[in-house]
C-alpha cells in the first residue's frame, strides 16, 4: 500500500505533516479532524479525503472558502502526487510515496541494449548541441515563429513543472516526462539517470503514451546514450535505413520503423543524465507511404535539448534540496542528542548524590544522612519520569483522547502536587477554581501535563524573588465559549527578544533547569484542543501564560 | 581557627548544595547556596572560603568584585578548559580545581577540603 501524506507547505501550520492512514479523514479547524488546520479561514468541518482503491478522492464539505486543488475550485476530484490543496490560507502538498518495486518495474520496462553492428551513429539522421537552444526563439519565418510560440509554451509548462514542490525526483522527472509524451506525440519515453560518483547510466522513470498496447520493453541503444553523453549533443535517430536493429530479431516489416530522440540533460554543473523518447510507424503505414517520412523532426530534437535541460536544472535542484534536508536532519538530531544527554547528566549527577548520602548514612548507621540521600534521589526519579512523559507527549505516538472531565479537578491536582516544591522553593502557590464551569471534554492527562509544565516553570521562576508567588486559576467566558487556564508568576519576567522562541522545542531559557522539552509539549497539547498558549510578560515584572481554547461539548469519536 | 569555613555553591539546582550540606555542617563547615552571582538572590556579602560553581548556570567562570578574587573555585562544568591543570594555590592566581560532569561526590568533597586545608 501506498504512503500518503498531506504536508502543509503554507498557513499557521507549517511544517506539519499529517500521514493519511484512514478510509476517511477530515480536514478541518474542528478537533475531530485527523488533518487538523488552525487557520481562522478554514471551516470546522472543511473537506474531506476519502480512500478507494488506492486513490483519493477530495471532497469540499460545502466550506465557507471553497476547497481549491492546483488553484482550481472543486468539489470532489481525485488528488495526483505533487497536487497543492489549498483550504482557507493554508496549501497543504499531497505526496503519495510509489510502490516500491516501481523502481523494478522501470528496468522491467526499459532494456539498454548494445546492439551489433559497426557504427551506431550510421542511424543519427539529425544533431543538435546544448547550445543550439536559444535557436528556438530565434527562428525568423512565419511558419518558425508558429513553432516558436507553440515550443515556448511546452517549455513554460514543463519549466511550472520543474519548480513545482515534489516527493521525489522519480515523480518529478515522471510529470515532466508524461508532459513530454503529450506535447510530442511520442510513444514511450525514458529518464536515464548518471550516477554521479561510478558515471554509470540507469533508466530512472519510464511513460508511455496513454492507449498505448503494452508490449515489448522499450529499447533504448546504449551506444547512442553514451554517444549523446560524450558529445553533449542531441541527436534523432531512425533505423529507416540501416539494418542494425536496437532489438535484433525485428524488421521494418515486423517493427515498423522505429525513430527516437535521445538528448543530454545537462545541468548547472554537471551531465545528470539524458532524457530518451521514441516512436514507432507501424509496418501498414510504413509500406504505404513511398518515402517513409520521420516524424520526429528537428524543430523537435531542439525542443527536447531545452525540456531536458529543465529536466536537468529540476534534478540539481531537487538534489540541492535533498542534501539540505540531509544536513538539518542531522543537526537537529545531533542537537537534540547534545541536549537529552546534557538534562540526562545533571539528573544522574542529582541520582549520585543522593547515592553518596545513602552510602555514608548506611556506612555510619546515620539515618538521617539516609533519608536525606532519599529524599534527593526520588526528586531526580521523579525528573526522569517527566522527562519521559514529555518526550512521549511531543512523539506523535500519543493520540490526544477528548473526554468528559472536570478541568477544576485536573488543574487542582497540578497545584496540590507542586504544593511541596513550592514549599521548598519558598514560593507561595495559589489556586483559583472558576465556580462557572461547564460540562466539557477535554484530554485531561494531557492538560495536566501542560499545567503542570507551565506552573513548574512558574515556581522555578518565582524562585528567590521577594514575595515569591505564583497563582493558578481557571476561567470559562460564556459569551466567547472560552475556558482556560491562566498561570501568573512575579519572577523576573521573559525578555521581549526571547518571547518568540520560547515554544521552540530544546530552547530552554532555565539553563541547567530546563529541558527545552516543557513548553513545545504544554502548547501541542493545547492546540490538540484546537487553542493556543498565550503570553504576556514584562521583564521585571513577571509573566502571565493563558492556556486557552474553545469549549468542547461532546467527545470526539473513537 | 579565626572564623567558620563556608562554601558558597552556585548552582541552578539544589542538589549539590543539599548533598555539601549534609556532609560538610556535621564537619564544622558551612554550605549556602545562591541560583547566581549576579540574580536576585545573590550574592551575599562576606566571601567565602571556597566556591562551588556550575558553569553550566553561567557559560564560564564568572568575574567577582574585590576581596571575591581569591577565592579558590571549584568548578563544575562539562567541557574541560585547556587551563585545567589547577596552579598550586599558592601563587598569585585563584585556587581553582575542576571536575567535569558526571563526577563522584567523594571527588568534589576532596576537592572542596584540599582547597580548606591550606589556609
Amino acid at each position: 500500500m501506498s504512503q500518503a501524506t498531506l504536508l502543509v507547505i503554507q498557513g499557521v501550520d507549517q511544517g506539519t505533516r499529517f500521514e493519511i492512514d484512514a478510509d476517511e479523514v477530515g480536514l478541518g479547524r474542528g478537533v475531530h479532524n485527523a488533518v487538523r488546520i488552525h487557520d481562522t479561514e478554514v471551516s470546522r468541518a472543511h473537506a474531506k479525503l476519502v480512500r478507494a482503491n488506492g486513490r483519493y478522492q477530495l471532497n469540499d464539505l460545502h466550506s465557507s472558502n471553497g476547497t481549491f486543488i492546483n488553484g482550481t475550485q472543486i468539489n470532489s476530484r481525485d488528488l495526483a502526487a505533487g497536487d497543492e490543496v489549498q483550504i482557507g490560507r493554508t496549501v497543504l502538498l499531497f505526496t503519495m510515496q510509489p510502490a516500491r518495486n516501481e523502481r523494478a518495474v522501470v528496468t522491467d520496462k526499459v532494456a539498454l541494449v548494445a546492439e551489433p553492428g559497426p557504427d551506431p551513429s550510421a542511424n543519427i539522421v539529425g544533431q543538435t548541441s546544448p547550445h543550439d537552444g536559444p535557436a528556438l526563439a530565434t527562428l525568423v519565418s512565419d511558419a518558425g515563429r508558429a513553432q516558436t510560440v507553440a515550443n515556448l509554451q511546452v517549455l513554460y509548462r514543463i519549466a511550472e513543472e520543474a519548480v513545482r514542490p515534489s516527493n521525489s525526483i522519480d515523480q518529478l522527472l515522471g510529470r515532466i516526462l508524461e508532459l513530454t509524451i503529450e506535447v510530442t506525440g511520442a510513444d514511450r519515453g525514458c529518464v536515464l539517470l548518471r550516477d554521479s560518483q561510478t558515471g554509470e547510466v540507469s533508466p530512472q522513470v519510464f511513460r508511455h503514451r496513454p492507449g498505448l498496447k503494452e508490449t515489448d520493453r522499450m529499447g533504448v541503444s546504449r551506444s547512442i546514450v553514451d554517444y549523446v553523453l560524450k558529445t553533449r549533443q542531441g541527436v534523432r535517430t531512425s533505423d529507416a535505413r540501416s539494418d542494425a536493429r536496437f532489438i535484433p530479431g525485428q524488421s521494418i516489416l515486423q517493427g515498423g520503423i522505429r525513430e527516437a530522440i535521445c538528448v543530454p540533460m545537462q545541468g548547472r554543473y554537471d551531465l545528470q543524465g539524458a532524457v530518451y523518447i521514441d516512436i514507432t510507424t507501424p509496418p501498414e503505414r510504413a509500406l504505404l507511404e513511398n518515402k517513409p517520412q520521420g516524424r520526429f523532426h528537428e524543430e523537435l530534437l531542439r525542443l527536447m535539448v531545452a525540456i531536458a535541460r529543465q529536466s536537468a536544472l529540476a534534478v540539481e535542484d531537487n538534489r540541492y534540496q535533498l542534501a539540505l534536508v540531509k544536513a538539518e536532519r542531522l543537526a537537529a538530531v545531533g542537537q537534540t542528542i547534545a541536549i537529552l544527554s546534557h538534562h540526562i547528566k545533571n539528573i544522574l549527577q542529582g541520582v549520585r548524590g543522593g547515592s553518596y548520602l545513602i552510602d555514608m548514612g548506611l556506612k555510619d548507621h546515620n539515618e538521617d544522612l539516609v533519608r536525606k540521600g532519599w529524599g534527593i534521589v526520588d526528586k531526580n526519579q521523579d525528573k526522569i519520569y517527566q522527562l519521559v512523559m514529555d518526550m512521549l507527549t511531543f512523539s506523535k505516538e500519543r493520540q490526544p483522547v477528548l473526554k468528559p472531565a472536570d478541568l477544576n479537578e485536573t488543574a487542582g491536582d497540578v497545584c496540590e502536587l507542586l504544593m511541596a516544591r513550592a514549599a521548598e522553593l519558598k514560593v507561595q502557590l495559589a489556586w483559583a477554581p472558576a465556580s462557572n464551569l461547564p460540562p466539557m471534554c477535554i484530554d485531561a492527562e494531557g492538560i495536566h501535563r501542560a499545567v503542570l509544565n507551565i506552573v513548574g516553570n512558574a515556581l522555578d521562576a518565582a524562585e528567590g524573588r521577594e514575595g515569591a508567588a505564583v497563582h493558578v486559576a481557571t476561567n470559562y467566558v460564556s459569551e466567547t465559549s472560552l475556558v482556560s487556564v491562566t498561570v501568573t508568576d512575579n519572577g523576573p519576567g521573559i525578555p521581549s527578544e526571547l518571547l518568540p522562541q520560547i515554544f521552540n522545542i530544546f530552547e530552554s531559557t532555565k539553563g541547567a533547569r530546563g529541558t527545552g522539552i516543557g513548553l513545545a509539549v504544554s502548547q501541542k497539547i493545547i492546540r490538540e484542543h484546537g487553542g493556543d498558549i498565550l503570553v504576556e510578560s514584562r521583564t521585571g515584572e513577571g509573566a502571565k501564560f493563558t492556556l486557552e481554547w474553545p469549549l468542547i461539548e461532546e467527545a470526539a469519536e473513537s | 581557627m579565626s572564623r567558620q569555613e563556608c562554601v558558597l555553591v552556585v548552582d541552578e539546582v539544589s542538589d549539590t548544595a543539599e548533598v555539601l550540606q549534609a556532609v560538610l555542617e556535621p564537619r564544622g563547615v558551612a554550605v549556602s547556596r545562591v541560583r547566581r552571582l549576579d540574580g536576585p538572590s545573590g550574592p551575599v556579602n562576606r566571601p567565602p572560603s571556597v566556591m562551588v560553581l556550575d558553569a553550566d548556570a553561567f557559560g564560564a567562570a564568572p568575574t567577582c568584585g574585590e576581596g571575591w578574587r581569591n577565592v579558590p573555585q571549584v568548578i563544575i562544568g562539562t567541557v574541560r578548559s585547556p587551563d585545567s591543570e589547577p596552579p598550586d594555590g599558592k601563587g598569585s592566581r585563584t585556587a581553582r580545581r575542576y571536575l567535569q560532569k558526571p563526577f563522584q561526590f567523594a571527588e568534589l568533597v576532596q576537592a572542596i577540603e584540599s582547597l580548606i586545608a591550606p589556609k
